[in-house]
C-alpha cells in the first residue's frame, strides 16, 4: 500500500539523517535535539493520512463483491433492511413478510405462522425456499417447516432479507417455486460489543435477547442467547417457548479469503391441536434442533470468486402420542412413541463466479445434499429413510448491447428416489431510459416431493397390533412443475426518492402435490392451477425522514380440477406502510394490511375482507453510555380478525420492548 | 525494513534531486538579486513522488519568477544559494525539517506551505505556524456537509469516526451538518486504539447511519484496515464519502479532494497575498476541489447520484469562498 511506502520513506529518511555523521556535524542544532525533532516528525508523518496514493490502489469493492443493482435483477426483488425490520415491530421474520407484495401471512395457529406467496396452498411453506446465509431451511421428514425455522432466526441478528418474488429455482434449487427468502445475518464485525433486548406484553409475550460480540478483522465472534415466548391465539392451545443459543465467527486469514462458522442449538416447546378435533388433539410438541455451518469464500482476483458451503442440520420432533384407554397409538413401540422424526442433513455446495468482461459474467456451481430421517412413526421402519440430492446449476449474464441484459440459467438436480428435475430460466432486462427498466422472462421450476409426501407410511396400532394404514406412500408421485411467464418494470425516479417495481405474471402449476384426505390418506398429483396477476411495490421517500411503502397484489386463480376447492388468494392484497422519523429520536410506523376475501382451505373455511393495522412508536436515547431504544407495538390495532379460517381469530396484541447496546 | 527502504529511496531521491537542482539556478553562479534577474522562488519538497512533482510542475509554470527546487534534505545545496524571493514548502516533512534547520537569510522571505493536512499543521510549533502561510489539503467542513446534502437529498444521518488528528473537527462538523438538517453519529478513536477498537466504534457509528464519512485521520483510515472498513460499510449497503480519489477507485462511493495541481495554484495565490506589504500569515482550507464517483458501486447501492459535473457546479455555487481557517 502506498501509505506504508511513504511512512517507510520518512522513517528511513529520519534514520538516515541521524546516521550520517557528516550531515549531523554540519547541522546547526545539536544531534540530540535533532533526534528529538526526528521522532516528532515520525509522529507527524504518521498523522498524515494518504491523500494521494502513488500506486494504483487495490480495488476493494470489485465486480464480484458488488450486489446486482435492482434494475438488473432477473426478477422482482424486495429488500427489507435492518432498519425496516426494526421499525415494523415484527417479533420474527415471517411477520415482517407482510411488507412484501404478494405475501399472505397467517398461521394455522399462533405457533405456526407462515407466509405464502400468491397461492395460499402452503400451510407449511414448502414452496418457498428459505435460506439463512446460504443454508436451506426445511424439514423433509414431515411437513416442511421452513417458516418454523425462519421464525427462530432472531430478528436482531438479521442484516437484510432479500425476497425474490417469483420462481427462482434456477439459482437456488427446488422449493423455490414461489420465490426465495434469502436472509443474510449480521457479520460479527458489525455486532461488536454487547446488546440486550427485552420484549413483554399482552398475549404472554416475553422475549429476551442477549449477545456479546468481540474480536477484530482477522477473527471476530458473536455469541447470543435468546428466548421467545407467547401464548398464541387466545382460544387455542398454541403457546410457544423457544430458547436458542447461537454462535458465529468470521475469519479473514488472508486479504482475499474469508471464512464463516456458525453453530446453534434450539429447543421449541409449542402447543398444538384443537379441542374439537380428535384426530388432532391438544398437546405439546417439542422440537430440538442443532446446526452448524462453514462457509469459505475466496476472491481469485477481482473478477472471480469461489465459495464453498458445508452445512449440517439436526432436528428432532417429539409429539406425545395420545394413547387412550384402548391402547391406540401410531407407533408399534411405545417407548419411542413420542418421537415423530429425528432427521439429519449434510449439504455441501461449491459455487464459482467469474466476470469475463463488463458485459459477460457467469456463475457455475454444484453440490450434494444428504437427508436422512429416523422416523418409525412416519415411515414404519426402524431403518433411516434417506435421500441424496445432487445438483449442478449455472447462469450467465450477458449484455449483448448497451442497456440490454440477458440472464439465462439452468438448475439440474437428481434425487436418489425421484430422479432428475430441471429448472431453466430466461430473463431479459432492457433499460428504456436511465432509471426505467423493462423485464420479460420465462421460468420453469420443478419440485420433487418431500420424503414425507412420497414415502410416508403411517400405521395405527391398538395394543401394539397394527389395525390399519393411516397414511399411505405414493412412490409414483411425480414432481410438481411450475411454469411462469412474467413482464416487469422497474423505475427509479425523482433522484432515487421513488422506487417502483411492477410485475405482471402468469404462473401455471401442474402435477400439484395435494393431500387427499380419506382413509388412508395419501399425497397425489392433482391437475394444478393457473394464477394470473399483477403486483407492484412503490417505495417513496418524500423527505429524508419519511418513507412510504405501497404494495398491491391482484390475483386471479383458477384450479384445473372440478369442484369448489377453495385455497384461493384474495383478488386484492394491499399494504400501506408509513415510517416517520421525528425529532429527539422518536420514530413512528403505521402499517395497514388489507385484503378482500380469500381461503386457505376449502370454501367453507373462507375468510372475508380483512383490514389489519399495526403500529409502532419508538424512541432512541442514550442511557448511561449505552444506546437504547424503547418501543411500543400494537398488532392488529382494530381488534381481533380472521386471518386464517373463521373463528380462529388473530388477536390484538400490545407489547413493549427495550433494546440496549453497549 | 524501514531503514533499508529509507536508504534505497533516499539514494534514488538524491539522483532525482540532482536533476531538480540542475533545472534551477546553477549553484555556482548565484549573484545577488538585481532588477534584471529577480531572486528565485525556493521550492522545498518533502520527497520525490507523483503528487509533489505535479505540484512543482504547476508552481514552475504558474510562478512569474524563476524557480529553484530541491529536497529539504539537500542542505548542502540550499546553503550555497543566495536568498530567494519566497519559500514554498511542499508537505509537512519539508516544512518541519526546514524550520528546524533554519538556514540563513530566510526571515525576510515569506513562507508558503502546501500539500499538507491540517492535522500535520496543528502538530507544528506555534511560532512556526504564526509566520507561515498555508493552504491545507483538507476540504472545509461546510463544503463536506454541503456535498452530503446535495448528493444524498433523501438521507440525513451520517456516521463519522474521529481520531486524534480530527478531534477538533467534531464540533464544527456537527454545526455544519445541523445547519443542513443532518444528524451525525460519531465515535472518537484515541492514539492507542487498534483495529478491534476501530471496528467496535465503526459498528456503533454505522448503526442507524445512512452514509459513512471518512475524514483525513490516519488512525481511522489505517492503511492495513482500509479494505475492511470499505467492506464493512458496503455490507450494510452504506455509501462511503471520502477525501481521496484513490479511495473512490478502491470502492468509496464519492470522493471530494484537492489535486496537487489545485493545491499548487492555491499556494501561488497565497504567495501573491503574502507579497503584499503588511500581510499577515493566512491559513486556508482547500479552495479548489474535484469530485469523483465510483459508478459501479453507486449503481450497486441503487443510488441515483447527480453527475459529477452537476454536483461540482452546485457545490461551487453554495460554498465557493476559500474560507480562512483557524488552526484550533
Amino acid at each position: 500500500m502506498s501509505v506504508l511506502v511513504f511512512l517507510a520513506t520518512v522513517a528511513g529518511a529520519t534514520v538516515h539523517a541521524q546516521a550520517l555523521p557528516g550531515a549531523a556535524d554540519s547541522a546547526q542544532t545539536p544531534l540530540l535535539a535533532q533526534g528529538v525533532q526526528a521522532s516528532q516528525f515520525d509522529l507527524m508523518a504518521q498523522a498524515e493520512p494518504d491523500f494521494f496514493a502513488d500506486q494504483a490502489p487495490l480495488q476493494v469493492l470489485s465486480v464480484t463483491r458488488l450486489a446486482q443493482p435492482l434494475a438488473d435483477t432477473p426478477g422482482a426483488v424486495t429488500v427489507l433492511d435492518r432498519q425496516t425490520l426494526r421499525r415494523s415491530g415484527a417479533r420474527n421474520i415471517t411477520e415482517a413478510l407482510r411488507l412484501v407484495p404478494g405475501y399472505m401471512v397467517a398461521g394455522l395457529n399462533g405457533a405456526n405462522l407462515v407466509a405464502a406467496y400468491h397461492a395460499p396452498v402452503d400451510e407449511y411453506g414448502v414452496r418457498s425456499l428459505i435460506l439463512v446465509d446460504g443454508r436451506s431451511l426445511y424439514s423433509p421428514s414431515y411437513f416442511g417447516g421452513g417458516f418454523r425455522a425462519l421464525n427462530a432466526v432472531p430478528i436482531e441478528e438479521v442484516e437484510r432479507i432479500e425476497v425474490l418474488r417469483g420462481s427462482n429455482s434456477t439459482a437456488f434449487g427446488a422449493h423455490a417455486l414461489f420465490g426465495v427468502i434469502n436472509v443474510v445475518t449480521r457479520h460479527t464485525l458489525d455486532t461488536l460489543g454487547q446488546a440486550v433486548s427485552f420484549t413483554a406484553g399482552g398475549g404472554g409475550v416475553a422475549d429476551v435477547y442477549a449477545r456479546i460480540g468481540w474480536g477484530a478483522p482477522g477473527l471476530a465472534q458473536r455469541l447470543s442467547v435468546n428466548r421467545s415466548a407467547d401464548h398464541g391465539l387466545r382460544d387455542l392451545r398454541d403457546s410457544h417457548e423457544r430458547v436458542q443459543l447461537l454462535w458465529r465467527a468470521d475469519l479473514k486469514p488472508r486479504p482475499a479469503t474469508e471464512l464463516m462458522f456458525q453453530a446453534g442449538l434450539s429447543e421449541l416447546d409449542a402447543g398444538h391441536g384443537f379441542a374439537s378435533n380428535p384426530d388432532d388433539p391438544q398437546r405439546d410438541v417439542a422440537l430440538r434442533k442443532s446446526h452448524a455451518l462453514l462457509q469459505w469464500r475466496h476472491a481469485d482476483g477481482p473478477e472471480a470468486t469461489w465459495q464453498a458451503t458445508l452445512s449440517w442440520d439436526e432436528e428432532r420432533l417429539s409429539d406425545p402420542s395420545q394413547t387412550d384407554s384402548i391402547g391406540f397409538s401410531f407407533s408399534p413401540t411405545p417407548d419411542i412413541a413420542d418421537l415423530i422424526y429425528h432427521e439429519q442433513r449434510l449439504a455441501l455446495e461449491l459455487e464459482h463466479t467469474r466476470v469475463i468482461s463488463p458485459s459477460w459474467r457467469w456463475v457455475l456451481g454444484g453440490g450434494v445434499r444428504d437427508d436422512s430421517s429416523f422416523a418409525p412413526v412416519l415411515f414404519t421402519t426402524t431403518e433411516r429413510v434417506g435421500v441424496r440430492d445432487w445438483r449442478v446449476f449455472g447462469h450467465a449474464e450477458w449484455a449483448p448491447a448497451p442497456r440490454w441484459l440477458l440472464n439465462a440459467g439452468l438448475f439440474a438436480g437428481y434425487r436418489s428416489d425421484t430422479g432428475s428435475y430441471l429448472a431453466p430460466r430466461l430473463m431479459l432486462n432492457h433499460e428504456l431510459a436511465p432509471g426505467h427498466t423493462l423485464r420479460a422472462g420465462l421460468t420453469r421450476a420443478e419440485r420433487p416431493p418431500l420424503l414425507f409426501e412420497r414415502s410416508s407410511d403411517v400405521r395405527a396400532y391398538i395394543n401394539r397390533t397394527p389395525v390399519g394404514t393411516v397414511h399411505r406412500p405414493n412412490p409414483a408421485l411425480r414432481n410438481e412443475v411450475l411454469q411462469a411467464q412474467e413482464l416487469g418494470y422497474h423505475a427509479s425516479l425523482a433522484e432515487g426518492r421513488v422506487n417502483l417495481d411492477v410485475r405482471l405474471y402468469q404462473e401455471r402449476m401442474g402435477d400439484f402435490i395435494q393431500f387427499r384426505s380419506g382413509v388412508p390418506r395419501q399425497y397425489v398429483n392433482a391437475p394444478g392451477f393457473t394464477l394470473r396477476g399483477l403486483e407492484y411495490q412503490l417505495i417513496w421517500r418524500p423527505s429524508e425522514r419519511t418513507e412510504l411503502r405501497l404494495n398491491q397484489s391482484f390475483n386471479q386463480m383458477r384450479w384445473h380440477q372440478a369442484g369448489p376447492i377453495g385455497r384461493e388468494p384474495p383478488a386484492r392484497l394491499s399494504t400501506v406502510a408509513w415510517f416517520q422519523r421525528l425529532d429527539d429520536g422518536w420514530d413512528v410506523a403505521l402499517m395497514l394490511h388489507e385484503h378482500n376475501g380469500m381461503s386457505w382451505r376449502p370454501p367453507a373455511s373462507a375468510v372475508g375482507s380483512v383490514t389489519r393495522v399495526d403500529a409502532r412508536l419508538a424512541r432512541a436515547f442514550d442511557w448511561g453510555g449505552a444506546r437504547a431504544e424503547a418501543a411500543l407495538v400494537v398488532q392488529s390495532l382494530g381488534g381481533d380478525i380472521d386471518e386464517f379460517v373463521p373463528n380462529r381469530l388473530s388477536n390484538r396484541r400490545v407489547y413493549a420492548s427495550l433494546r440496549l447496546e453497549f | 525494513m524501514g531503514l533499508l527502504a529509507g536508504f534505497g529511496l533516499l539514494g534514488l531521491g538524491q539522483l532525482a534531486s540532482a536533476d531538480l537542482w540542475a533545472q534551477g539556478v546553477a549553484a555556482g553562479a548565484a549573484p545577488a538579486a538585481t532588477a534584471a534577474s529577480p531572486a528565485p522562488l525556493w521550492v522545498v519538497m518533502s520527497e520525490r513522488n507523483a503528487a509533489q512533482d505535479e505540484a512543482l510542475r504547476v508552481l514552475r509554470s504558474g510562478a512569474a519568477l524563476p524557480l529553484q527546487a530541491g529536497l529539504w534534505s539537500d542542505w548542502a545545496q540550499w546553503e550555497q544559494l543566495a536568498s530567494g524571493s519566497a519559500l514554498m514548502l511542499l508537505g509537512a516533512r519539508a516544512l518541519a525539517a526546514w524550520a528546524q534547520r533554519q538556514p540563513p537569510a530566510l526571515p525576510a522571505m515569506p513562507w508558503v506551505a502546501g500539500l499538507l493536512s491540517q492535522a500535520a499543521w496543528a502538530g507544528l510549533p506555534a511560532a512556526l505556524r504564526g509566520r507561515t502561510h498555508v493552504a491545507w489539503l483538507d476540504q472545509p467542513l461546510p463544503r463536506v456537509a454541503e456535498l452530503l446534502r446535495l448528493a444524498l437529498p433523501d438521507r440525513s444521518r451520517v456516521g463519522v469516526l474521529f481520531g486524534p488528528a480530527t478531534r477538533a473537527w467534531r464540533e464544527p462538523l456537527q454545526e455544519a451538518l445541523r445547519a443542513r438538517q443532518w444528524q451525525m453519529q460519531a465515535a472518537q478513536l484515541h492514539e492507542s486504539d487498534g483495529p478491534a477498537e476501530l471496528f467496535a466504534a465503526l459498528s456503533r457509528v454505522l448503526d442507524g447511519s445512512e452514509v459513512l464519512l471518512l475524514l483525513p485521520d490516519a488512525q481511522v483510515v489505517q492503511p492495513s484496515q482500509f479494505q475492511n472498513l470499505l467492506i464493512a460499510a458496503y455490507r450494510q449497503r452504506l455509501p462511503v464519502v471520502s477525501f481521496s480519489q484513490a479511495h473512490v477507485r478502491a470502492g468509496a462511493t464519492l470522493g471530494l479532494y484537492t489535486t496537487p495541481a489545485q493545491a499548487a495554484l492555491q499556494m501561488l495565490d497565497l504567495l501573491r497575498l503574502a507579497q503584499q506589504p503588511g500581510a499577515r500569515a493566512r491559513q486556508q482550507w482547500a479552495n479548489q476541489f474535484e469530485l469523483d464517483i465510483n459508478e459501479p458501486v453507486a449503481r450497486s447501492l441503487n443510488l441515483q447520484l447527480p453527475s459529477v459535473a452537476m454536483l461540482a457546479g452546485a457545490l461551487l455555487q453554495r460554498a465557493s469562498a476559500a474560507p480562512e481557517g483557524s488552526a484550533r
